[in-house]
């Protein structure tokens, strides 16, 4: 214990000198969840859950303006903005503004009179239809309604024609409901029989089912980019562990360590514990970052429910901080020099992480890519992530995760062992 | 004298090399000093290797301090001290921390450890600096340092790698000194190096190998003696290992 208690003092001393080090391990991966959730946010709002701005501006005011409002409100996918900062209702001519502008993306305009056009319209319709009615003679006029959206011309052709679509059904539902009370006043009107007005519920509905993984919910910039980069960042010490393997190598020191009585695994041991350690200092500060810092700039908060999320993440992030210093000693124990370490650790982590869906997330890469990511332990560390942040699942239930990084970690190390073992000999 | 090491017909054949390291090698080793003389390839840290317990795979018959190798090699860890060639340092700690953490390996009382760090950075020079990173050392103090670290547990046997590699004039004769004072005061020393002055100013005996055998052995003066023509160790060194390039 005591010997450990020595190379773990003579560790962490050397990690707290090496500046460039500390700076990779913590600055890097803090600048990267910053930059890349800014960078991504749009980006994920369109195709995530993420609410997006609406400007609504209803001349309305009667039962087609407040029923479109009531619907887009009531998907979640619209963020209805109706009042400037000045506290005022937007005028028409403020909202072709601000989508011009590029304040928002979307403008909304429901003109003036648009119920009461639509209820002239149903009006005469019924008279043509049923002309026995006593009533004022059938006018010939043509009723018109036009309802204006102002898209930013950055917007997708996809989503503007989806839009579109989606405020014509609600307007074409809206006109029903108000074709049926109207037929159902005129024929209480002429049988004379109370209706109880009730607009018919619909018979078939179209749902949504979860065919994959991500289907059923999916992660906002921020709860992709905090787990990516705290993955991104713990895989990535690889560089100053591999080094510091290697260095001890090649400078004498691990031939004189070796020579003593303490046993060379503690060497190990003490590495293993202070990167692992390292790691759940990373991943709690990002997840900091998330939940305080990234809100500040307009970015999505990281939700945390409760106390108990928080230790199901520094519980899996240990199992990420053994596949990492793993995969370290492995990179450290084959690698022949520093510089080779280098750069093989650090492209190899780059690539895993490509693979891994950390950059891109593994819900829009094509079906090769899709499978291809599986064999990255990136993939299986942020798969838990996701569980945790998105699912709020506890750590017991990120077994499968839990048990492919273990077998990484063991793995390495034994790779290592051997390696080292044949290269004495 | 006695007897701290016996090797009897040790064989180290590397995988991938057909030519052994040591060939069938046999060397009993007295107290006292000895320098271990060889031109490169020779097989010297071979042997250093194996007495360390570095290498454990080797045929035939070693025995340290009467434990045999490599079986009893924890036993006599705690024995013997190691300086290697390189400066086995870790340049970001200081004099003290490095001193701390290499005596802290071996399993003994840390008030002797922190005693024996204080008297040998005074009698080298380097109390003064001693709370100064290694990076910020001369080559000679690094050596000094890297010497200290393997004799703060009071080795039994201590084995220098060419300790005054790339070192001043000033620096060798201080660690030079403080050796002969270390060996004089019973501490045995198994010395390797290329300075045959240095060789013949601190070691009582030499052995010489080359090709992975042994090809002389006996007290300096008897070997100078022993060759005609032959002033000093370095022209006994040349006559048997001839003049040919070793790279």
């Amino acid at each position: 214990m005591r010997g450990l208690l020595n190379i773990l003092t003579k560790d962490v001393l050397l990690i707290l000198r090496d500046r460039i080090g500390l700076a990779l391990l913590f600055i890097m991966p803090i600048s990267l969840v910053v930059i890349m959730t800014l960078l991504q946010d749009s980006t994920f709002k369109a195709f995530t859950n993420e609410s997006i701005e609406i400007v609504i501006v209803d001349n309305d005011k009667d039962i087609v303006g407040q029923g479109i409002i009531n619907v887009l409100d009531s998907s979640d996918v619209f963020k209805i903005i109706r009042i400037n900062n000045q506290g005022d209702t937007i005028t028409s001519e403020q909202a072709r503004k601000l989508v011009y502008d590029g304040v928002y993306k979307m403008v909304l305009i429901i003109p003036e009179k648009t119920t009461r056009t639509i209820r002239r319209l149903i009006s005469k319709e019924i008279k043509v239809q049923m002309p026995s009615l006593k009533s004022t003679k059938i006018n010939n006029r043509k009723y018109n309604s036009e309802i204006e959206i102002y898209f930013d011309p950055i917007m997708k052709e996809s989503f503007k024609m989806a839009i579109k679509s989606s405020v014509r059904e609600i307007i074409a539902r809206l006109q029903t409901q108000l074709v049926f009370k109207s037929y159902t006043k005129t024929i209480k009107k002429i049988t004379g029989r109370k209706n109880d007005n009730l607009f018919p519920q619909d018979v078939v509905t179209v749902s949504e089912k979860p065919v994959g993984k991500f289907v059923d919910k999916l992660p906002t910039s921020t709860q992709h980019n905090v787990p990516a980069w705290t993955v991104f960042a713990i895989f990535f010490i690889v560089i100053p562990l591999s080094v510091q393997v290697i260095a001890e190598k090649n400078n004498g020191t691990l031939f004189r360590i070796k020579t003593t009585p303490t046993p060379y695994y503690l060497l190990m041991v003490s590495k293993i514990i202070i990167f692992t350690t390292i790691a759940v200092v990373q991943s709690v500060i990002l997840v900091g970052i998330g939940v305080y810092v990234l809100p500040l700039l307009d970015l999505p908060t990281l939700f945390i429910s409760n106390f108990y999320q928080i230790i199901d993440i520094i519980v899996f992030t240990l199992f990420i901080g053994l596949a990492a210093t793993g995969y370290s000693v492995l990179i450290g124990t084959v690698a022949k020099n520093q510089h080779q370490a280098a750069i093989f650790g650090s492209l190899s982590v780059v690539i895993l992480a490509a693979i891994g869906g950390i950059w891109v997330p593994i819900y829009i890469m094509n079906d090769f890519m899709l499978a291809l990511s599986n064999i990255s332990p990136l993939n299986w560390s942020i798969s838990g992530y996701y569980d945790i942040f998105l699912r709020n699942q506890n750590v017991l239930s990120l077994y499968p995760e839990i048990i492919k990084l273990t077998l990484f970690f063991v793995v390495s190390l034994i790779i290592s062992a051997i390696y080292e073992k044949r290269k004495i000999v | 004298m006695t007897e701290i090491i016996n090797i009897k017909n040790v064989n180290k054949v590397y995988k991938g090399n057909n030519t052994p390291a040591l060939n069938n090698f046999s060397l009993a080793i007295n107290e006292g000093v000895t320098g271990i003389l060889g031109p490169n390839g020779a097989g010297k840290t071979t042997l250093i290797h194996i007495i360390t317990g570095l290498i454990k795979d080797f045929k035939g018959e070693l025995k340290c301090f009467d434990y045999k190798l490599p079986q009893k090699i924890n036993k006599l860890k705690p024995l013997i001290g190691i300086v290697p060639q390189e400066i086995a340092l870790y340049e970001e700690l200081t004099a003290v921390e490095n001193l701390k953490f290499f005596g802290s390996l071996y399993k003994i009382d840390k008030k002797i450890i922190s005693q024996n760090i204080e008297n040998y950075l005074t009698e080298l020079g380097l109390y003064n600096r001693r709370n100064d990173k290694i990076k910020s050392y001369s080559g000679g103090m690094k050596r000094r340092i890297n010497i200290i670290c393997g004799m703060l547990h009071e080795p039994n046997l201590l084995l220098l790698d060419e300790p005054t590699v790339g070192v001043d004039v000033q620096s060798k004769k201080v660690i030079l000194d403080f050796l002969k004072t270390l060996s004089k005061k019973g501490t045995n020393i198994i010395y390797t190096s290329h300075l045959m002055e240095d060789v013949q100013f601190l070691c009582d005996t030499v052995s010489i190998i080359d090709n992975g055998k042994l090809i002389e052995s006996g007290k300096i003066d008897d070997l100078i003696s022993k060759y005609d023509n032959c002033n000093n160790l370095e022209d006994v060194f040349v006559h048997l290992t001839g003049k040919a390039l070793r790279d």
